[in-house]
């Protein structure tokens, strides 16, 4: 399974790389912000897990973005952010992000928030 | 113009003019109430009657405002030196401390990150995970579990670089719009330009200086805040909270 890792932070997506490491994944693909995320998403890519805050097309437009495209209309989104209001995480449910972490995350709860994805995505498939 | 502006424009730079109007206008009365071939050109108040010394005290009267005027714009020139030598270079100082501050939490984030995984990888290296396992001491094998685990917890704990980056981002946000806040109005007293001031509409709304950020990232109540967006998730599932 391939990932697209989307965060404006290098730490960040190193550390989300590790974590998914842990779990067991192998195979990632990252990007500094959402235009280049966009650029960047094929036919390859299984799983995308974005940031919200990012200069050059943010989390939120990237998830439209990628909701419109025929391509990415199926793909599993996480969203991990530091926006925690409840506006801000409807407004991510209703642009179509699969499941949603508050930063600073476990490593329990990223896998935990995978697996419910990846067992609702099958289950609906 | 603004209204504004013309105002500012109106209250500072035409009250030396207006004053002097004024007194050239009471003079004007002074001379056109006594006989030419009486008048003298300068009235002299000691000779001349009580209107006449009336009169002269108002246009006294005028003057010492006029002065009191000068020299509370001067006043003004000099807070304007002040606001801008106290407040204003101040303000952006601390702007760029933060911005050292942020690049310097980043620098050290990455290497203690390079050094964890270093770690890591060494000790992959000498005990492979696939190694661990029935074949061996059982307390060996859990120790060098517990030191993977240890080792990445102090991964995870990494993320508040992130966190303090977006917050400090935050913080300088709200001192940019406080430095243009406190140009605009040193521009305001400038005496000499009477610009109407651009009041800035940016500030800390999430982006500046080509970052963009959250402001109210924060590392504290991270379990509740987590609970709320599982709450909508699982609730947008069953057409509940969302």
């Amino acid at each position: 399974m391939k990932f697209l890792i989307v965060d404006d932070s290098a730490t960040m997506r190193r550390i989300v790389v590790n974590s998914l490491q842990r779990i067991g994944f192998k195979d990632f693909e990252e990007a500094g912000n959402g235009a280049e995320a966009l650029a960047k998403f094929n036919a390859s890519i299984d799983f995308v897990i974005t940031d919200w805050n990012m200069p050059n097309l943010g989390g939120l437009d990237l998830v439209k973005a990628l909701r419109a495209r025929p391509d990415g209309k199926g793909v599993p989104i996480l969203m991990i952010t530091t926006r925690s209001v409840k506006e801000d995480i409807l407004q991510a449910a209703q642009a179509g992000v699969n499941n949603y972490i508050v930063k600073p995350f476990t490593p329990q709860v990223l896998k935990e928030k995978i697996d419910q994805i990846l067992g609702a995505t099958q289950g609906a498939g | 113009m603004t209204q504004d502006r013309w105002n500012r424009r109106e209250l500072l730079k035409d009250s030396e003019a207006t004053l002097r109007e004024v007194a050239g206008i009471l003079l004007e009365l002074w001379d056109n109430q006594s006989p030419a071939s009486e008048a003298p050109a300068h009235p002299d108040p000691a000779k001349g009657n009580g209107k006449a010394r009336h009169l002269l005290d108002l246009v006294g009267l005028l003057m010492a405002t006029y002065r009191e005027i000068r020299a509370v714009l001067e006043r003004i020139r000099e807070g304007r030196h002040l606001l801008q030598q106290a407040a204003v270079e101040r303000v952006r100082r601390t702007h760029e401390k933060l911005a050292e501050v942020t690049a310097t939490t980043e620098l050290a984030a990455t290497d203690m990150l390079d050094g964890l995984e270093r770690a890591l990888a060494l000790l992959d290296r000498l005990v492979p995970r696939e190694d661990v396992g029935p074949g061996q001491e059982p307390d060996t094998a859990s120790l060098v579990e517990e030191l993977r685990e240890e080792l990445h917890r102090l991964v995870i704990l990494l993320q508040f670089q992130d966190i303090t980056a977006q917050q400090l981002a935050y913080a300088a946000g709200v001192l940019s719009e406080v430095e243009e806040r406190l140009d605009c109005l040193s521009k305001v007293f400038d005496l000499q330009q009477l610009e109407s001031p651009e009041w800035g509409a940016g500030g800390a709304q999430g982006s500046g200086s080509g970052f963009s950020f959250d402001p109210g990232a924060s590392s504290l109540n991270a379990e509740e805040r987590q609970a709320l967006a599982d709450r909508i998730f699982t609730g947008a599932g069953k057409g509940g909270e969302a």
